[in-house]
């Protein structure tokens, strides 16, 4: 029985499900120094932005149980040096390569979305309106429905690629936010970027991380996101990509029975490179198990759990 | 650099300190490079931990580390026993330049705390080249001396400096390094505290091109995360540059914060 590993994001294929989170990857040609790109779905290049960003001051970085803050602040080299520097080695890379950008205004997310649309190599943008660690752009445009539809809307008539938007779990319902998104032309909507987040060190009495708060993502934001991924798949008809502390094959069949087309792999990628693969290996071996033909046939697969009826005891005689 | 499972054949501890030895597929290092090192802990603590190279035995697959007990993943680095395995990715990073000075003069290597393990690498390295070593280690008291024993095999008589004077100088290693530099060494290599490197940063400064190497708490070790960026001067320009993909290893004079 042929596998087929392959997958839909609105008008785009993927050759299999698992893609590699932004923020998580660099600019990919780090990872190319452990595997092939071209094994996996596809990736999403690091935040860009016009000019660039130098980033938040360290420290950036804290563990939690199960998890990590981060507070990077989007650091990155900018859109003109990514597409000089970057774009030329990743063109032959075999694989979907989505461009995740932000801007700090409607206006900069637009004429981002412009500039990114020149560069073939780019299958389609990721619009960042969650991040939690910067004070313009990013998430100040992601928790109000309005603002939403506005950038969505702005970004849409600036390119002709795929447009997906990245959303945040930090509103109090999601799937407004993601109805906005779907209808000012979103293809496909990101689910979830990383939780706000604080840890503090006891003994010096003092945050953990520069600028106190942060993103928390890894195992410990799982439950959280499928269900954030549940909900969204649910409220629109364009695909959701399932993101949030993705770490082995069971999760990412778990984020597809929610309700997920694709997923993206990222803190797991810190201390394991090559979970992606494992991942990948793993849902092979999930499929042959369950008789599944078409790894698409997961996504949105989800059921009640069924109450086995004959072999419970009797209450009554 | 690969990512791989390695395992444990040798734990030698000593205190708070462990000297590990796995076994595995080794890819050839410099010294000052280092592994990001993570047992089957489960997710607690969720990264690996960034462990300089102490050595390589490439023909026996082996390579070293020295690990001390501080935190919560060098704790169980520590308890480690043989058989255990290690998931280690690495080499990473940037090494110490092997040239680059008239071989005719001596150079000093500068430890400190737990920066002495790459500087025994790095003199193992230097001596099999033949040039002349000048070895300062200070450390808080003797007992916390390290690796003394493989600096004596390969012929490095260490300089000493203690906080508590229990064993050679009495007083910090950089006062050691003041007194050597009159040997006008062809390069000054450091690895320990922040302000063990700023001191000796200052004191080469017009006397003697100095390397640091830092210290950071690492995400990823390999350039993705972003976490460990440090403030680096190139051609009069000022950036972010990351500590395990440029660094560890810097010429302190791109250090203006140092």
């Amino acid at each position: 029985m042929a596998l087929n590993l392959g997958v839909r994001v609105g008008n785009l294929q993927l050759k299999n499900p698992v893609m590699l989170a932004s923020g998580c990857c660099g600019y990919a040609l780090e990872m190319e120094e452990f595997f092939d790109l071209s094994l996996l779905g596809g990736y999403c290049l690091k935040g860009l932005c016009e000019g660039g960003s130098e980033g938040n001051p360290p420290p950036r970085l804290c563990e939690t149980p199960g998890g990590l803050i981060n507070s990077i602040g989007l650091q990155n080299i900018g859109i003109e040096a990514f597409l000089k520097e970057k774009a030329p080695k990743l063109r032959k890379a075999g694989s979907v390569m989505v461009a995740n950008f932000y801007g700090h205004s409607v206006d900069e997310y637009a004429a981002a979305a412009e500039r990114l649309q020149a560069e073939p190599c780019i299958a389609a943008l990721e619009m960042n309106i969650s991040c939690p660690n910067v004070k313009t752009g990013g998430i100040a445009f992601g928790t109000d429905p309005k603002l939403v539809h506005e950038v969505t809307a702005a970004c849409r008539k600036a390119t002709a690629k795929p447009l997906w938007v990245k959303l945040t779990p930090n509103v109090t319902d999601i799937t407004e936010t993601a109805k906005a998104a779907e209808d000012a032309g979103a293809d496909a909507l990101s689910c979830i970027n990383t939780y706000p987040a604080m840890a503090i060190d006891v003994e010096r009495r003092a945050f953990k991380i520069n600028t106190r708060s942060g993103g928390l993502s890894g195992p410990a934001i799982k439950p959280l996101a499928v269900r954030a991924v549940y909900l969204v798949s649910k409220a629109v008809k364009i695909p959701v990509v399932g993101i949030g502390g993705i770490s082995t094959w069971a999760d990412a069949v778990e984020f597809m029975l929610a309700g997920a087309s694709a997923v993206q792999v990222g803190t797991a990628l810190f201390s394991n490179p090559l979970a992606p693969l494992e991942i990948l290996e793993g849902m092979r071996e999930y499929c042959a198990r369950h008789g599944v033909e078409e790894i698409s046939t997961l996504t949105g697969a989800a059921k009640d759990f069924e109450r086995p009826s004959c072999n419970l005891p009797s209450r009554t005689k | 650099m690969a990512s791989k499972p390695m395992h444990l054949v040798q734990n030698a501890r000593r205190g708070p300190y462990a000297t590990l030895t796995l076994r595995g597929e080794v890819i050839p290092s410099h010294p000052g490079q280092f592994y990001m090192l993570r047992g089957d802990w489960g997710l607690s603590p969720l990264l690996g931990r960034p462990i300089s190279i102490l050595g390589e035995e490439a023909a026996r697959s082996e390579v070293r580390f020295l690990v001390k007990a501080v935190g919560e993943g060098s704790r169980i680095l520590h308890a480690l026993e043989p058989g255990d395995v290690v998931h280690a990715t690495g080499p990473l990073g940037s090494g110490f330049p092997l040239s680059g000075w008239d071989p005719q003069s001596p150079v000093i290597l500068l430890a400190g705390g737990v920066g002495v393990p790459p500087m025994v690498y790095l003199a193992s390295r230097l001596s099999e080249s033949g040039a002349g070593i000048i070895f300062c280690q200070g450390a808080r008291t003797k007992e916390d001396l390290l690796l003394l024993d493989e600096l004596e095999e390969m012929g490095v008589t260490p300089h000493l400096a203690t906080d508590d004077g229990s064993a050679g100088h009495k007083g910090v290693v950089t006062e050691l390094l003041a007194r050597e530099l009159e040997y006008q060494p062809g390069a000054v290599f450091a690895c320990g505290p922040e302000a063990m490197l700023r001191s000796a940063a200052r004191l080469c400064k017009g006397k003697a091109p100095c390397y640091v190497s830092l210290e950071a708490a690492m995400g990823c070790g390999y350039g993705v995360c972003l976490s460990c960026v440090t403030q680096v001067t190139k051609e009069g320009r000022t950036a972010n540059q990351r500590i395990c993909k440029e660094g560890p290893v810097f010429d302190a004079e791109a250090l203006p914060w140092l």
